[in-house]
């Protein structure tokens, strides 16, 4: 009996537990807190783009939105009615849930734009369904197996940071689906033997030969510290730049990792002063780098911070705060020296009321490269639409032509020198 | 290694180790009296953080913006507020589980953590919050190190709650309530303590101590969100262990030792500051193994 009697004290813990982790659940996923006008719930989200979007009220694309209209009325000989899908997968909660956050409403707003101009295949509506990974690697391949079983789903934008990347490729490879990543930059990303993986940014080779040209430039013979935060996207350049730097005979007296969610680094930015570099190179993400750019500030550690597109990200300037001024990092190129991205920035602005920052325009390009490769494919089938994105040539993106090589790695360079000016991430013109 | 390097190394892991020691106590604290590991501890830590930016955002922008009195205010506000909500939890998720076996309120722990985490993220977003410091800008010229306003207030403050804490616990009749508590609960129960006051009293204190220390890192280093108490709470936890779970001042040593040697071991090994995590816990093991009560720990009677 008191056996039976101790099973049962237990009980109330037991179910104390179950209730919070029950609540819990939904609260996983909240909806992005910088997308006001996004209508994300919990979990997974299907948006379908309807006619209330403002983009659908352009005169232009009217008739072709009306003729969409009703398309259960007049069904298409193919699949009547039925809805394609394209996925987003990436964080948009957690941590750098900015960067996703991003890129997420940039595909929404392509899409929209996609069914109000009546751009997709006749009679079929296209429908994006938005799954949260939280920037985590085993989210990512849960998420990617989710919208692989849906076989309305037909090609991915996703994910965010390199790491996920590539843990969740295999799903989508498997299920012979595109994806095409919109952040990720390491050479990892592509380098996996698969013919689905395309990405709209660049490879973290080429933003190291920039990074390596602008130093040589400035600093004849330079002593260089390195830190990464010991992350596939992180460690991969820091060590891609320590190669690079070696090449070209610089001194790197410290190449080190930290641990990505501490705050303090002091301790291992006294050592480097006392080593005193010309440059500190960073490698890994926003927040952990504000953190080092103000903590080299307090400590009088004069060296010239270095970045890459890690940083790219306005959490990046709110951190450092003053320290960020003069910052150096490789990014893509500011909107406004884009003739090209001048459409997407004011459709941007004018469904979201924000200004597009990071990734959003290759997440925009991604979806639209997309969207014309299932026009091109004549069907919503995934190996036809991965095929039609393979082939893809000097497409008119947003950020310039997009085209893919073997890879799947955009072939335009993009990367350029940039700088942080009055709280603003602004390209350094020569 | 140059004097300059060993002061500035000295004060960075003080400060480090007062941030620890402080969430250490209200680990070691409420360990002692009702033998649970308050898993949501670092969670309170971070919460404490929260309070202490939406008091500077009130307030900043009035007059007390440049006041000194602003940081003193901001933990004023997060102990009072953390310390009334984990007298709140201890109500809800503890009290019931008081005569349960021990896995069973450690459990109920870990679901308060969880909910106060994604609470947090729910209520204040992922975007980490960002705050202008709150201390006072003096320099002390210390050769080539940097000894500033922000580091002596933090090592003050840390100490003066710790005094404070210590006078409390050893002079007020409360204090004596706690520790007679803490010794043998039905003995103390049949000697007329209020038991659940004392462990209300515990709690509230306990935790104040650790949101008081999230303001201070909060402040520091200008940076709060709502993970930010996971890994502060590991560390909190292991100084207290290692200066023996149950003792005030084996927290506060602890803390400062944990502290220290993480600034040492960066500074002294090469690729230290990706080691020295592996520093802290074989530091922990040996210690355990040699002396398993810890620094100030007395070996528990069964």
């Amino acid at each position: 009996v008191s056996r039976i009697m101790k099973t049962v004290r237990w009980l109330p813990g037991f179910v104390a537990l179950l209730t919070l982790v029950a609540a819990c659940a939904p609260a996983a996923a909240p909806p992005p807190p910088t997308a006001p006008a996004a209508p994300a719930a919990p979990g997974a989200t299907s948006a379908p783009a309807a006619g209330a979007s403002p983009a659908a009220a352009q005169p232009a694309a009217s008739p072709a939105a009306a003729a969409q209209a009703s398309p259960a009325a007049k069904p298409a000989a193919a699949s009547p009615g039925k809805p394609i899908k394209v996925g987003f997968a990436g964080g948009i909660s957690g941590d750098a849930a900015k960067v996703g956050q991003d890129v997420q409403t940039a595909v929404q707003l392509a899409v929209e734009q996609a069914n109000a101009k009546g751009d997709t295949l006749p009679g079929q509506k296209l429908e994006l369904v938005t799954l949260d990974d939280k920037n985590d690697p085993r989210e990512g391949v849960s998420v990617a197996n989710r919208l692989v079983a849906d076989a309305d789903v037909v090609a991915v934008v996703g994910h965010v940071f390199s790491g996920i990347s590539v843990a969740a490729q295999p799903v989508y490879r498997d299920a012979k689906m595109a994806m095409i990543t919109a952040v990720s930059t390491s050479p990892k990303v592509t380098e996996q033997g698969s013919n689905n993986v395309f990405r709209t940014v660049g490879r973290d080779e080429q933003q190291v030969v920039i990074a390596t040209e602008a130093i040589a430039k400035k600093w004849p013979n330079p002593k260089i510290a390195i830190l990464h935060d010991k992350q596939t996207f992180g460690q991969g350049i820091a060590e891609l730049a320590r190669d690079s730097f070696g090449k070209k005979g610089w001194a790197i007296d410290t190449f080190e990792g930290i641990t990505a969610g501490e705050k303090d680094f002091t301790p291992l930015l006294t050592k480097i002063k006392a080593q005193n570099p010309d440059i500190l190179y960073w490698g890994g993400l926003s927040t952990e780098g504000g953190l080092i750019a103000k903590q080299m500030k307090q400590l009088g550690l004069n060296a010239q911070f270095f970045s890459n597109d890690g940083i790219w990200d306005t959490t990046f300037i709110e951190i450092a705060g003053p320290a960020a001024e003069g910052a150096l990092m490789t990014i893509g190129p500011s909107l406004e020296d884009l003739p090209s991205a001048k459409d997407f920035a004011e459709a941007y602005k004018k469904r979201f009321n924000a200004e597009p920052t990071g990734y959003a325009v290759y997440g925009y390009d991604a979806t639209n490269v997309i969207v014309d490769a299932i026009k091109r494919a004549g069907k919503a089938d995934r190996d036809a639409v991965r095929a039609a994105v393979a082939s893809t040539k000097g497409f008119a993106g947003a950020s310039g032509p997009v085209s893919f090589d073997q890879k799947g790695d955009r072939v335009e360079r993009y990367y350029v020198l940039s700088t942080v000016k009055s709280g603003k991430f602004a390209t350094v013109k020569e | 290694m140059t004097f300059d390097v060993l002061a500035q190394q000295l004060i960075n892991g003080l400060v480090l180790g007062s941030f620890y020691a402080l969430v250490a106590l209200g680990y070691t604290m409420i360990y002692g009296i009702i033998r649970l590991w308050n898993l949501a501890h670092g969670d309170l830590f971070m919460l404490g953080g929260f309070a202490g930016f939406y008091v500077f955002s009130a307030l900043s922008s009035s007059g007390l913006g440049e006041s000194w009195l602003l940081l003193p205010i901001m933990m004023l506000t997060a102990l009072v507020a953390v310390g009334l909500l984990s007298v709140v939890i201890d109500r809800i998720a503890y009290r019931p589980l008081r005569n349960a076996p021990p896995l069973a309120p450690l459990l109920s722990a870990l679901g308060v953590s969880i909910f106060l985490q994604n609470g947090a993220l729910l209520a204040f977003g992922a975007r980490p919050k960002t705050m202008a410091s709150p201390f006072p800008g003096f320099q002390i010229p210390l050769g080539g190190a940097v000894l500033n306003g922000s580091h002596v207030v933090i090592v003050v403050s840390a100490l003066l709650l710790m005094l404070g804490l210590h006078l409390f616990v050893t002079y007020t009749t409360m204090g004596k309530a706690m520790r007679a508590t803490a010794q043998d609960r039905e003995m103390a129960m049949l000697m007329g303590i209020n038991i659940d006051h004392v462990i209300a009293v515990t709690f509230f204190i306990g935790a104040g101590l650790g949101a008081a220390s999230g303001v201070m890192v909060g402040a520091y280093y200008g940076v709060i969100n709502y993970s930010m108490g996971f890994l502060n709470g590991l560390r909190a936890f292991t100084s207290a262990i290692l200066g023996g779970i149950g003792s005030i001042p084996g927290a506060m040593l602890g803390g400062m030792l944990i502290g220290l040697l993480e600034s040492f071991s960066t500074a002294l090994l090469p690729s230290g500051s990706a080691w020295k995590d592996v520093i802290v816990f074989a530091v922990l093991i040996g210690f355990l193994i040699l002396r398993p009560q810890g620094i100030f720990g007395t070996r528990t009677r069964i």
